[in-house]
């Protein structure tokens, strides 16, 4: 089968041999899929094409095996200028992609999650609060549905104003007795990371310490991306 | 199971060379074997006593059969000057361009996907070297990919930590290239790095 012109970004690469290129691409239509680009480093065709993370692609590629065969690349959007610090950041966002989604598995809004994503890391907001939203976004994607409006006993409406018990497995309660794999949070972090309008310094940590706890469940391995920018993290505040 | 030939043997050993397919393989071995017997024993020779001795510079992490290379061991090199580069075949390119000053050699990229983080990529060693007070200034020469550019970033600030003058590479328009055919991603360096004249 031969795929025509499909949005794709690449989310990892490696070489292969010499002169070709293993890709790892999430595409707009038919999901994760890996693809070989046989011979593109002496190719006079791929010249210009970098094949580059974090910009957008129309892809042509042939899809016999688990591997497809790219036949052809260009540029789809004008290119993003990715600040290096910022593609640290984009290489946790595409290792929660791999880990999480399955290869083959079509996911449009997952697509347009990640380039809403990277639009909005590119374009100087704070990541912090950018990626709280892409993991309550892909989780809920993902179908790993988390709950943040309301109170799973007794099914009413989270108040900003009272403290609530977010328990892993069901969800917000305010009966702060109960115990088991949990944390404590104000309901008004429940409330803002639901409506994404997170702006206090402490419901950001709330939100992020809250994300962390789901995320380590269904991720089975601390993400190497996180590593890395904790090490840079912590050199970058010794330099200031 | 029929076993195979020395022939076969050796056209398989020919193509862990990079470049080298079956095709070519086999040529190599016919010539080789058809026109220059010695030559090929020399190569041999030389193969198995590179492969045993050569190891990495103990400073800069270049291919060396000594504890130092030639390079880190030269008292005209300037060693206030440190470029950083991601492979071996990246020094013989600055060497060409006539750079005096001192190397280190990554031997690769941060690439966490890959699980390769800084201390696989002699981070931690980098960091000894940055200590020594003859140095002034470290270049930033790692490939223009995300993943150079990431680790490039992560280096400037090991050597801000350390009060010294960090610089990158400039990014641009390669000489004698026509603009038509520069990918859009460097017009955009290009033009971002704009200098007056």
């Amino acid at each position: 089968m031969r795929i025509e012109h499909t949005p794709c970004y690449i989310l990892h690469r490696r070489n292969y041999s010499e002169t070709s290129l293993i890709l790892e691409v999430l595409s707009r239509n038919y999901g994760r899929v890996n693809l070989i680009a046989k011979g593109i480093k002496k190719n006079k065709k791929y010249k210009s094409t970098n094949f580059d993370l974090y910009q957008k692609y129309n892809i042509s590629w042939i899809s016999k095996t688990e591997l497809g065969i790219l036949v052809e690349i260009e540029n789809s959007d004008k290119v993003n200028k990715v600040p290096s610090e910022k593609a640290m950041i984009g290489f946790y966002i595409n290792e929660m992609i791999l880990t999480l989604l399955h290869k083959h598995e079509p996911h449009l809004e997952l697509f347009d999650l990640y380039e809403y994503t990277l639009k909005k890391l590119f374009s100087n907001q704070n990541e912090k609060i950018i990626l709280r939203y892409f993991e309550k976004n892909l989780l809920q994607l993902l179908g790993y549905g988390i709950a943040l409006d309301y109170d799973t006993k007794t099914g009413n409406s989270i108040l900003a104003e009272k403290k609530y018990y977010y328990k892993i497995d069901s969800g917000p309660t305010s009966d702060l007795s109960i115990s088991g794999d949990g944390m404590k949070i104000s309901g008004k972090t429940l409330l803002q990371l639901e409506d994404e309008s997170l702006s206090e310094i402490e419901n950001i940590i709330e939100a992020k310490n809250l994300l962390s706890m789901i995320l380590k469940k269904y991720l089975n391995k601390p993400l190497e991306s996180k590593k890395l920018y904790r090490s840079y993290a912590q050199i970058k505040s010794q330099s200031k | 199971m029929i076993e195979q030939s020395l022939l076969e043997k050796l056209v398989e050993a020919l193509r862990c060379m990079p470049g080298v397919g079956r095709k070519s393989a086999q040529r190599i071995a016919h010539y080789l074997l058809q026109r220059d017997r010695d030559g090929a024993k020399h190569l041999s020779l030389l193969m198995t006593d590179a492969m045993e001795k050569i190891g990495n510079c103990k400073r800069c992490r270049n291919f060396t059969e000594n504890e130092l290379c030639h390079i880190c061991l030269d008292k005209k090199r300037d060693k206030s000057i440190i470029c950083v580069v991601e492979s071996p075949s990246d020094v013989d390119a600055i060497e060409e361009a006539n750079f005096r000053g001192v190397y280190f050699v990554l031997l690769g990229h941060l690439s966490p996907l890959d699980g390769i983080g800084p201390d696989d990529i002699g981070l931690n060693q980098l960091e000894t070297l940055l200590n020594d007070k003859e140095l002034k200034e470290v270049i930033l020469a790692t490939n223009t990919t995300v993943e150079g550019e990431a680790t490039a970033h992560f280096i400037s600030e090991m050597v801000k930590k350390n009060g010294l003058e960090v610089t990158r590479i400039a990014h641009g328009v390669p000489m004698g290239g026509e603009l038509e055919f520069v990918n859009s991603m460097t017009i955009v360096h290009a033009l971002d790095d704009r200098k007056t004249i």
